[in-house]
């Protein structure tokens, strides 16, 4: 930032911006893409809530009479392979695979930032035995480590989330943590101290919110990852149990199918590429916007 | 003066010592002495200045008279409590009562926090006051330092380096303070901006009765702001005097050269140039002896070996040279104190007239 533009940008005739919620909010809003991921992400979670009441048939009922039909008027999307509508699988499925999605993030979020941020913050033995476990289980590779978490944990769909946000907090604690030790360094978070804030207060008010931007990057991308773990652990049974539909299991079920029947693939497929998508430019779009320094 | 003035900072061996790199065995690895063994006092409502060159440990001083980092050893006592060794939660208290003003105004303030918040920070961390009179005082304090209450809502980044050098004062300032140490709180800044931080904190400390400590390379500033000099050589306090008799007869080589690298406007003044040779020797491995002996034009045998203390008088004209009754001073004129010519003056009273009309319009 240029000096000049810094006086200028604190002209006193310019209008005092309104800081907090509703400057965030007029700052995504200007933001095309950022808008059209919250959009898209909006869309679904709409289409996940209302899932029950707008699926034209039982996700889970099938028919001899119409296996593996492509998609017609009557079944828009087509058929699967023991005749059971593809819609509407697929719309109670985003049920299970957002909420693998977003469910395994916060638990990620929740156990691997405050580790993170000790190990960064506090140094010494502390930061030494929460890198190295950080290390170790970084080094198990994630879908593994997933797998056998929920093979322990038992297999149902709140198992599976659990055993994935386990499996992914690592990359969190690790992030956070490096984080950390730059912001750490920053004079202003001298200042906080010769000022007399508690670490707890420090940690709080001057580290959290400068290490949040790629904290939230991360989590769009964990996001997707999460949902494809889901479909994995589903197709090995650990995840969402059939005959309830999820995403991932419905991937796994048609690639055997892909040929005779790609439809079948084809849009669960483009679900999740669809809701991927829609979270990481709504995240780049998050961090632009919760940035003070960002003009406009 | 009827009384001797209070002291209100006192600091004995005040030593800090960072490892670096680790060592197998404790107490082997190598180390930087940054601050290595300085003693001075600090008397109530004066300004001290403290100089050096880049790397002279200047920095670390004024962090560890505020506890942000912990000493090696020594004491630093404020009002009589020694601090060094107090703990971090007792030691908070106390953060009210002496304040940081910060060399780099863009790394100073909080990104994410708006001018309002930053300035109610330390009351809120002290509890001071109720929500509404700290939003009081925090306008107060903005049009203390020459701002609007209207700037509350904004956030640094909105202003330049000069103004945020402000906020960064007015913070200094939230808790009221006795003591404020500025580490080079003007360096950063455009020169004309100096000027008028420079004058504001003047304007303060009159006006507040604060007592403070600049930390500081810059001569000029020194000159004009102080009362009293402290010169640092290597981690080490060489010389403690009056502003005036260290300006115009200082008694350590080191200073002297200092003195003589000065810019003067006056070419017919230019003589006597003093330079010093060499680089400054590495704090990781500093001089035996005297630290300066590796450069200084006077050098001894006994400078090599045996370490000068502060004599005669340390608290009014202290300096650590073995021989420093025979260094005659070289005869050097004041710059600051030559009489100034009636043309000048009279150009400087207009520019002065001017400048006070401009800051009685409506300032930004």
């Amino acid at each position: 930032m240029t000096m000049g533009n810094a006086l200028a940008t604190a002209s006193p005739n310019r209008p005092v911006p309104s800081r907090s919620r509703s400057r965030v909010w007029r700052k995504l809003r200007s933001n095309p893409a950022a808008l059209a991921g919250g959009i898209i992400v909006l869309l679904f979670i709409a289409m996940a809530i209302a899932a029950p009441l707008i699926a034209p048939y039982d996700p889970n009922v099938s028919s001899w009479l119409t296996i593996r039909k492509p998609p017609t008027a009557a079944h828009w999307m087509g058929t699967d392979d023991v005749g059971r509508d593809v819609l509407s699988r697929l719309m109670v499925g985003s049920r299970a695979s957002l909420s693998a999605g977003i469910v395994s993030v916060a638990i990620a979020l929740l156990i691997g930032v405050p580790f993170g941020v000790i190990s960064g913050y506090y140094g010494g033995w502390m930061d030494a035995v929460i890198s190295r476990v950080t290390e170790a289980v970084l080094a198990c590779p994630f879908l593994i480590l997933a797998i056998a978490l929920a093979a322990f944990l038992g297999p149902s769909l709140t198992n599976a989330m659990i055993a994935i946000g386990i499996s992914a907090a690592p990359i969190f604690a690790r992030l956070a943590r490096g984080q950390v030790l730059s912001v750490k360094t920053e004079d202003y978070v001298q200042g906080a101290r010769a000022v007399g804030c508690s670490n707890l207060r420090i940690i709080l008010r001057y580290i959290l919110p400068n290490i949040f931007p790629p904290l939230l990057v991360q989590s769009t991308l964990t996001v997707a990852t999460a949902i494809i773990a889901e479909a994995s652990l589903s197709f090995l049974g650990l995840g969402q149990q059939p005959p309830d539909p999820s995403w991932g299991s419905m991937l796994n079920t048609a690639k055997n199918f892909i040929t005779q029947a790609p439809w079948m693939a084809i849009w669960p497929g483009i679900a999740i590429f669809v809701v991927v998508f829609g979270f990481n430019i709504l995240g780049d779009g998050l961090r632009d916007a919760l940035d003070p320094r960002d003009s406009r | 003066m009827t009384m001797p003035p209070e002291n209100i900072l006192e600091i004995n061996g005040l030593t800090k010592h960072f490892a670096t790199g680790k060592s197998l065995l404790p107490g082997i690895g190598r180390s930087v002495k940054a601050v290595d063994g300085v003693s001075f006092t600090v008397r109530k409502g004066e300004t001290l200045a403290i100089v050096g060159e880049s790397g002279c440990g200047k920095s670390t001083l004024a962090r560890l008279i505020l506890r942000l980092i912990d000493p090696t050893g020594g004491t630093v006592r404020f009002h009589g409590q020694d601090i060094a060794s107090v703990r971090e939660r007792d030691m908070r208290p106390l953060r009210a009562r002496m304040q940081m003003i910060f060399q780099d105004p863009f790394a100073s303030l909080n990104p994410r926090m708006t001018v309002g918040e930053i300035l109610t920070e330390p009351m809120r961390v002290h509890k001071l006051g109720s929500r509404r009179e700290q939003r009081e005082r925090m306008a107060e304090l903005l049009e203390l330092v020459g701002l609007s209450a209207r700037h509350a809502d904004r956030y640094p980044h909105e202003f330049s380096g000069g103004q945020r050098q402000r906020i960064g004062i007015a913070r200094a300032l939230a808790a009221g303070p006795e003591l404020v140490i500025g580490d080079e709180p003007v360096s950063a800044l455009d020169v004309s901006v100096q000027a008028q931080v420079i004058n504001l904190l003047e304007d303060l400390k009159q006006r507040l009765g604060l007592t403070l400590v600049i930390i500081s390379h810059d001569l000029a500033v020194v000159r004009h702001m102080s009362d009293r000099v402290g010169v640092m050589y290597l981690g080490k306090m060489v010389e403690l005097a009056d502003t005036n008799a260290l300006f115009t007869a200082p008694r350590h080589p080191y200073t002297q050269a200092l003195m003589s690298a000065v810019p003067l406007p006056d070419p017919m003044a230019r003589a006597n140039r003093q330079l010093l040779e060499g680089d400054v020797p590495s704090p990781l491995n500093p001089p035996s002896g005297c630290r300066f002996h590796t450069r200084c034009p006077h050098v001894r045998d006994r400078c090599r070996t045996e370490e000068p203390v502060m004599g005669p008088n340390a608290e009014d004209h202290g300096v650590a040279c073995h021989f420093w009754r025979e260094i005659e001073a070289p005869p050097r004129p004041d710059a600051a104190a030559r009489p100034i010519s009636a043309v000048y003056a009279r150009r400087r009273a207009l520019y002065m007239e001017r400048r006070a009309l401009q800051e009685e319009a409506p300032a930004l």
